[in-house]
């Protein structure tokens, strides 16, 4: 990966479009936390792939990538959820909203989407970050901006809303 | 780690299905993005694509060179030899006309996990071929002469191309006769002077596309936009096209050499298979899963294992991608399958003991096209 980051820096189209293909699904995911709609967190993406091929000769570290690619696709999709307030309170639960997304029908984006749906949008994204990305919470508070005490508080929330709601179902089966 | 984690982990760390606009809003930006004018980069390429496995002692000895604009827009690494290597058809065939607009198929390539092809569509005289943005086949299915199904688009369409046969098959049951799994497309070029569209279909499966000797390409509708995103405003051309086309022998006679694993120096892998294909070689192999984590331990120390693994897990990557030039790496069905059953069957150990799957989740089970 690093040796297709190198050419990709150099201007390498190619070299770059294997790289967001090997992403696209982690950046799918991760805008997913912070947007309802598909058509948005396409164009979250749409941008952040742009934005990232127009600046990649100024990454420095290249084994950072993907911790900058992301901070791009977290500013694209705030920016995207600000100019929207439509997107407030919008996070489908399965059962509960005739919009939801049809992919949602898949179990594995329905249990998803029922965990996400306990949560706010720095919880949900932390959360992917953490658990799915596997970034460090000094990593991720870099990420969104936040003091690293910021990000466990808000992990531990996460982790206690989801226990409360779940437990019955998860853990005592 | 607590119980909790683990729940949140078998949810979070499961990729999540993404929605065909998705993908294909992916490709058209990729696509669209502009060269760079500092771009460095030879346009030819050489895959040097000798590779001795330590393990395995599997010699290929090709070297081509990537220096063509590649028709079927596919990031798999074995169409460029394929293409290279003058693996692709172009059938003799006839434009079929419905309703004012002929279709024929310009060209196609098929072997075990590629099925691509170039339709040409030339438009009725009361629309303009360079101002159509964006194109598709409505329910479009192909299928070949023992009515196995390479590609259906839709339910509906299969339920009628079923009625009348014998098909020991059902719409959905992925495998020799139902292969198709998924599709983009895109309009490669628009020809003013004949008012012709040249829309290219790149089809994949995690199966094998079959070595088939005669095929049917039928859609009952063309849809056309001038917009490239958005999915109303369409023209839609009706019709019934339906367009056979012989398969040459180079295709349905591909052979595929199969290596037996005699032995592996790295005793945390196992090789599973390793072959060889006209168009690329594939090898899959597991890596054994590796405790970690002690009870109690706390995050600071988790932070550092799960570091130290991931560094490990990375050093294992570079080394294949840089001994072995592996170019991609993919996630199997079976390795999530595997993890799955393992996780179920061991859910309680997993709890009691710490361990953890965190960093083999992804993509740790890997199949590797060269």
């Amino acid at each position: 990966m690093n040796e297709l980051i190198k050419k990709a820096k150099k201007g390498d189209k190619s070299a770059f479009s294997e790289v967001i293909l090997y992403y696209q699904n982690d950046l799918y995911k991760i805008a997913r936390t912070r947007l309802s709609e598909n058509a948005d967190i396409e164009d979250a993406v749409q941008e952040t792939i742009i934005s990232a091929y127009e600046s990649i000769h100024k990454l420095k570290n290249i084994s950072k990538f993907k911790t900058w690619l992301v901070t791009i696709l977290i500013n694209q999709c705030n920016r995207i959820y600000n100019e929207q307030s439509k997107l407030k309170n919008a996070y489908c639960k399965y059962g509960l909203n005739e919009n939801c997304d049809a992919t949602t029908q898949d179990r594995i984006n329905l249990q998803f989407d029922n965990l996400m749906s306990l949560l706010n949008s720095d919880e949900r994204t932390i959360l992917v970050l953490y658990y799915s990305e596997g970034y460090k919470t000094k990593e991720i508070a870099r990420i969104l901006d936040m003091n690293e005490s910021t990000v466990r508080n808000k992990m531990s929330k996460a982790r206690q809303k989801i226990e409360n709601n779940l437990k019955e179902d998860y853990i005592n089966e | 780690m607590n119980s909790i984690d683990y729940v949140i982990e078998n949810i979070l760390l499961k990729d999540l299905q993404t929605p065909n606009s998705y993908t294909q809003r992916v490709n058209y930006t990729l696509r669209t993005l502009p060269e760079k004018k500092n771009n460095i980069m030879s346009k030819k390429i050489k895959f040097a694509f000798a590779t001795v496995c330590c393990c395995l002692c599997l010699t290929v000895g090709v070297v081509f060179a990537k220096n063509y604009i590649k028709d079927f827009f596919n990031f798999n690494a074995g169409m460029d030899t394929a293409i290279e290597n003058g693996y692709i058809e172009e059938p003799k065939t006839e434009y079929i006309e419905v309703n004012d607009t002929e279709a024929k198929i310009e060209n196609f390539l098929m072997d075990d996990f590629n099925f691509s092809f170039t339709v040409s569509i030339k438009l009725p005289d009361n629309l303009d071929a360079s101002k159509i943005a964006r194109g598709r086949l409505v329910n479009l299915i192909i299928t070949d002469e023992e009515n196995r199904t390479i590609y259906c688009e839709n339910k509906d369409t299969f339920e009628k191309f079923k009625q009348g046969k014998d098909l020991k098959y059902e719409f959905g049951e992925y495998g020799e006769n139902f292969v198709d799994n998924g599709s983009n497309w895109y309009i490669k070029e628009k020809d003013s002077e004949t008012n012709t569209l040249k829309l290219i279909y790149n089809l994949y499966t995690p199966n094998k596309y079959p070595k088939s000797k005669k095929l049917n390409f039928s859609f009952t509708n063309i849809n056309l936009s001038e917009r490239e995103i958005y999915e109303n405003e369409e023209t839609v051309l009706q019709g019934n096209w339906s367009i056979d086309v012989d398969v040459p022998e180079k295709f349905y006679n591909r052979e595929c050499i199969v290596y037996t694993v005699e032995s592996c120096s790295n005793k945390n892998m196992t090789i599973t298979q390793a072959e060889v294909y006209d168009t690329c070689m594939k090898f899959k192999f597991d890596l054994a899963f590796k405790k970690i984590y002690e009870e109690g331990d706390t995050e600071e120390e988790i932070n550092k294992k799960g570091a130290e693994l991931f560094y490990e897990q990375q050093k294992i990557e570079e080394e294949l991608k840089e001994k072995y030039m592996v170019r991609d790496f993919q996630a199997e069905a079976k390795a999530k399958e595997l993890q799955e059953k393992w996780l179920k069957e061991h859910s309680e150990e997993i709890a009691k003991e710490g361990w953890i799957l965190y960093y083999y989740w992804n993509s740790r089970n890997l199949g590797i096209y060269i």
